[in-house]
């Protein structure tokens, strides 16, 4: 039986691999096969909408944590399906278990595992004579770094964002503000938030060491400017160590993200395969996920450029970035590998409200009146609360 | 002579029956392709968008009945509609005369040239190059560090960021739609003026009309029919502006350029609330109804078409 599996561009490398992936479910059960369409990330959740309004889901679906609680009720649970195909929880990441989870059901196998990081850029800091960060700084080191760096330079060394991963963890990271509460409920306007985000729109404003979107459109742009080499440090989710210090035509950095008093580092995120409703052969298509997450694939999934999200095949991931970049770049991997250790420890999933979509494009609207200071910090919260 | 005043040579209508029934049957033969598919792919799901609007009806789950909860939802707090509405009118309202006079003012212009249909051909580019790669080259113009603000800072004045403001940002988005659309109304006009009949412009130059009374009083009025069309055309478009604020500026700063339009497509499919996008949609369609109607109504007083 021929079974649709739904995922967005993985890059010319990546898809490669996951086709590869999926023809090797043919080969362990030969009545399966599987026909992947993968278009862009932003698409794929447009599409994958109208699809599931006419019936017409691919069986297996790829999903972001992100995006779950906006589509989980599409969506079987996984607990049963995939213990009959061998699963055992303590062999994987419970962090990556737990983003994809709803409700205490599993409705995604995970394939990797993210937590942000400070990405910066190693030759600026060197040009501006300022010391590379170490794992565990201080956000009063950071903005002593941003000020010197913006100083000598004449660029701003930080880059803004409005996109609600990188710019919520640098929040958590600086006093532990939370957007969403444990119970799912949006909560922009509590007195942590306030601080937090005043603190964050002031690198703008204020301390004038940020580089400011350019307007509301602009959804990515600090992580961006940053690859661009127009900022010396932007957050951004360990997914893109690998294409990151691929892209910069600079020698890249990445650091915890810096904390002051209260603040956590960091959170994460990742994506998974599940099985949509309307799938009339869930069985074959759990067998199929169980293939493309299991031992062997978490493997080439690592040595392609992603943290795989089951227990103790990360060690292809770091073989990976050290054959890659150390020889220009010495001691990236190590640093990649310290970076995703330390924040590990205390990541946490990042779950948003079931209306999510609704608070990042206010977000993308309000948020620069407050980065250009044409709106105080509360206000905007405020309104991004009344929109959503 | 009014049209319905026109008779048969004979002084009064002949109607053979045989024959209009026949003509009847052959009008319907040749319709029926066209009214199918108006039927299918306008008025259906025309009826099928107003009978939404009263539902809640998710992209995907439970369709219940909503009254005219989507309708009043749109007023509520925080409901980028009444500022889409507003944002929507104003653009229209200055859209409308500028770019008549501005392509009034062009079409007369290039008439006088030589180079005429190099001009025509010039001033038609920016209407057949996709608005969304001239919305990006425009975004990257009026940017901090983009040409707007080097030329700006070689006279040695700061630019203001124009797309993060809230009081330029829906002004700089109005200019790339006039540069966007200019060249079609020019095009038409331009059109219309190659077509002013010699005799009449012969005749008033005899009795010694002078350059702007032969403009203002001859040509204006004789092109109305092309002006008529023009403005009706432009103002349906400009009632559903989507393209360009979607690509510089997303409805921000705040709502400041957010649209009609773009709050439909926003509700519709990134929120996957059809019910709740199918309400807005209904004013829209009910507003640039009515607003046509008054401009095909009001042509009589001011379009000449003898």
């Amino acid at each position: 039986m021929s079974l649709d599996w739904g995922f967005w561009n993985q890059g010319t490398d990546g898809n490669k691999m996951w086709a590869d992936l999926a023809a090797k479910v043919s080969t362990v059960d030969p009545n399966i096969t599987v026909t992947v369409t993968a278009p862009p990330f932003a698409d794929y959740f447009t599409k994958l909408q109208s699809q599931l309004a006419s019936n017409s889901a691919p069986c297996i679906v790829s999903m972001q944590s992100l995006r779950l609680p906006a589509f989980a009720q599409a969506m079987e649970p996984l607990d049963d399906l995939m213990a009959k195909q061998g699963f055992k929880a303590d062999e994987w990441n419970p962090a990556a278990l737990k983003a994809l989870k709803r409700d205490g059901k599993q409705y995604a196998i995970p394939y990797g595992i993210s937590t942000m990081a400070m990405f910066y850029n190693k030759d600026l800091f060197m040009k501006a004579g300022v010391a590379e960060p170490q794992p565990g700084w201080t956000v009063a080191q950071f903005q002593d770094a941003a000020r010197t760096i913006t100083a000598k330079t004449g660029k701003p060394a930080f880059g803004q964002s409005f996109s609600d991963l990188h710019m919520f963890s640098f929040l958590l990271a600086y006093n532990g503000a939370r957007p969403v509460s444990d119970d799912g409920t949006l909560q922009l306007t509590n007195p942590k938030m306030i601080d937090a985000f005043t603190w964050y729109s002031g690198l703008s404003t204020k301390e004038k060491v940020a580089l400011t979107p350019a307007s509301s459109s602009d959804v990515p742009w600090g992580e961006q400017q940053f690859v661009a080499g127009n900022a010396a440090m932007a957050v951004d989710g360990t997914w893109n160590l690998s294409s990151d210090a691929k892209d910069a035509k600079f020698n890249v950095g990445v650091v915890t993200i810096p904390v002051a008093s209260g603040g956590v580092s960091s959170y994460s995120a990742n994506s998974g395969f599940g099985i949509s409703k309307s799938c009339k052969n869930k069985e074959a298509a759990a067998k199929a996920i169980a293939v493309l997450t299991g031992a062997d694939a978490q493997k080439q999934v690592a040595a392609n450029g992603t943290l795989p999200a089951r227990i103790g095949a990360d060690a292809a991931f770091y073989e990976g970035l050290a054959k890659n970049y150390d020889a220009k770049n010495p001691g990236y991997s190590a640093q990649a590998k310290a970076v995703v250790d330390q924040s590990s420890k205390t990541a946490t999933p990042f779950i948003p409200t079931q209306r999510w979509d609704q608070t990042t494009k206010a977000i993308a609207r309000e948020f620069i009146l407050a980065y250009t200071g044409n709106q105080p910090a509360d206000t905007t919260l405020q309104r991004v609360q009344s929109a959503s | 002579m009014p049209r319905s005043a026109v008779k048969t040579a004979r002084g009064g209508p002949v109607i053979n029956r045989p024959r209009a029934r026949s003509e009847a049957r052959s009008a319907l033969g040749f319709l029926t392709p066209s009214a199918t598919g108006l039927t299918l792919f306008v008025v259906f799901p025309t009826l099928l968008a107003i009978v939404t609007s009263f539902f809640i009806w998710p992209t995907f789950g439970e369709i219940s009945p909503a009254g005219f909860a989507n309708y009043t939802d749109l007023f509520r707090a925080g409901n980028t509609f009444p500022a889409a509405l507003v944002n929507t009118i104003v653009f229209t309202a200055v859209t409308i005369p500028a770019n008549l006079v501005l392509s009034l003012g062009m079409a007369f212009w290039i008439a006088t040239s030589r180079f005429k249909q190099f001009y025509r051909v010039l001033f038609f580019l920016p209407v057949v190059t996709p608005s969304v790669a001239t919305s990006i080259i425009w975004k990257m113009l009026y940017q901090p560090g983009g040409l707007l603000d080097y030329v700006a800072s070689m006279v040695g004045l700061k630019m203001p960021n124009l797309l993060a403001n809230q009081s330029t940002a829906l002004l700089a988005v109005t200019v790339v739609i006039l540069w966007n659309g200019l060249g079609y109304n020019t095009l038409i006009f331009s059109a219309a003026i190659d077509q002013l009949p010699d005799e009449v412009l012969d005749a008033a130059k005899i009795d010694g009309a002078g350059f702007w009374s032969t403009l203002l009083r001859v040509k204006l009025p004789l092109i109305t029919p092309a002006v008529f069309f023009a403005t009706t055309v432009t103002m349906i478009q400009a009632f559903q502006i989507f393209n360009q604020p979607y690509v510089m500026t997303a409805g921000g700063p705040g709502t400041a350029t957010m649209t009609v339009v773009m709050d439909i497509y926003h509700k519709a499919f990134q929120f996957g609330e059809l019910g709740a996008a199918s309400a807005p949609a209904m004013i829209l369609f009910g507003l640039i109804l009515i607003v046509t109607l008054v401009q095909w109504l009001s042509q009589k007083f001011w379009v000449n078409y003898e």
